[in-house]
């Protein structure tokens, strides 16, 4: 590989990095700041552009009778609703693809002819694939949401 | 296996599929032959009045729609090569591979109303960074949201940042589920790495990269969640989609019988267009 070829590669990396990046710095940066310091100008950079204060992070720790925000309730919302979604559609997900992958269904085989995209299965490997080289304990759950997603 | 016993595994999926999907729509086409709005919340019957209304005295609706199919085509064309060229990048030897990977897929892990609040403040036109730092260039100020083109390229950049890891992910699992020996019979061949991947790499990928397509159109055209965030819409009705059109007629404006046509017309012209957009993609990337 050319010089040129590793640079500009470097280089393109790099920038799509910084962009992804970059709006994650800038909350973390906000979170530190009083109300002067977001509404008068642009700030940066703690303690050089502006006096950083843990305001922002003490309400959340605060229980909400003093004035905070309460975060475990909805915390634990958003935890039942995934874990109860996840366990409904696993379980129907399983029961539909242990159906559809054991026995034949004449009207899915006409379906499928319909559409013939000749991605289905090479979609669900690779996906799945990937999937299960980052976390691999939700690979299982994610096979079965897909396949539910297809049927 | 002669008695059903298949039957007895498919049916709780196919009972709630029908109980979630199936009746929804069917309901939506009786409500959409109904005159129901604030005034007479009731299901009754007005024929195709709705249907009349919709094709001969509603340019907003096609317009938003025509802004819809730019917004979404554009930002999964944008998607599909950045995505494929981060893919490409991480692919083989590079350094801190793992780290960038992982990187690359943060923002699809984020809540994009959330982050949609963030690129707000981020294009914010006299408090934002974005701004701030085109001043430090020399650059005049640009009126990210205010500006009706220059909005709608806005919401452009915000969705390619959340869904672009998306199509990279996909593109990477394709990439990496390759078999090697058309790259072995590429390299014994003598072939530079341009041709390698016209004649090879590309052709390899191609039913996934439609798969891919396909499944950011479908995602895409819903857009609805930062455009609500990010403009409401806004300037006047600058980067207002089908869905935040229909969003407005049906619950704020409480046209009920009038929203569910324009729904039940937006997914008549979605089935068929998406079709008709995955045969041409599979003509045109697969040479048999």
């Amino acid at each position: 590989m050319s010089k040129l070829y590793t640079f500009l590669k470097y280089f393109f990396i790099t920038f799509w990095t910084v962009f992804v990046v970059a709006p994650f710095l800038w909350a973390v940066s906000t979170s530190f700041k009083d109300f002067q310091s977001v509404n008068s100008k642009v700030t940066y950079i703690p303690w050089l552009d502006f006096e950083p204060t843990l305001e922002g992070w003490r309400v959340l720790i605060k229980s909400p009778a003093k004035g905070g925000v309460d975060i475990v309730e909805p915390y634990f919302n958003s935890i039942f609703v995934t874990c109860t979604a996840s366990l409904i559609s696993i379980v129907l997900g399983t029961l539909a693809a242990y159906a559809l992958s054991r026995f034949t269904f004449k009207a899915l085989l006409l379906l499928m002819h319909y559409q013939d995209l000749p991605l289905k299965p090479d979609l669900l490997e690779t996906t799945i694939l990937l999937f299960s080289s980052f976390h691999k304990e939700s690979c299982l759950q994610l096979y079965y949401q897909f396949l539910s997603l297809f049927f | 296996m002669n008695f059903k016993h298949k039957f007895v595994f498919l049916f709780p999926g196919l009972f709630v599929l029908i109980g979630i999907l199936i009746f929804p729509i069917i309901f939506t086409i009786r409500l959409s032959l109904s005159g129901w709005n604030s005034y007479t919340p009731e299901m009754n019957f007005i024929g195709i009045t709705n249907y009349i209304r919709l094709f001969t005295d509603d340019p907003r609706f096609w317009e938003s729609f025509f802004r819809l199919s730019f917004l979404s085509v554009t930002t999964v064309i944008l998607q599909y090569v950045i995505g494929f060229a981060l893919a490409m990048m991480v692919w083989r030897e590079i350094k801190f591979k793992r780290f960038f990977r992982v990187i690359f897929l943060v923002p699809m892990m984020t809540t994009p109303v959330i982050m949609t609040v963030i690129w707000r403040t981020f294009f914010h036109e006299s408090l934002g960074p974005v701004n701030d730092l085109l001043g430090g260039l020399g650059v005049k100020p640009i009126l990210w949201l205010s500006d009706p083109v220059i909005a709608k390229f806005t919401v452009i950049i915000v969705e390619v940042w959340q869904w672009t890891p998306f199509m990279f992910l996909l593109l990477l699992a394709g990439l990496l589920s390759l078999p090697k020996e058309p790259f072995l019979a590429a390299a014994i061949d003598g072939a530079s790495p341009f041709r390698k991947f016209v004649y090879v790499t590309f052709p390899l990928m191609a039913p996934i990269s439609i798969g891919a397509i396909i499944i950011r159109l479908i995602e895409a055209s819903k857009i609805m969640d930062t455009v609500f965030v990010l403009t409401s819409g806004g300037p006047g009705t600058a980067t207002e989609t089908s869905s935040f059109y229909i969003y407005i007629k049906g619950l704020r404006e409480f046209q009920m019988g009038y929203a569910a046509t324009l729904s039940f017309t937006y997914l008549v012209i979605m089935i068929i267009s998406l079709t008709i957009i995955a045969k041409v993609l599979t003509k045109l990337m697969i040479k048999e």
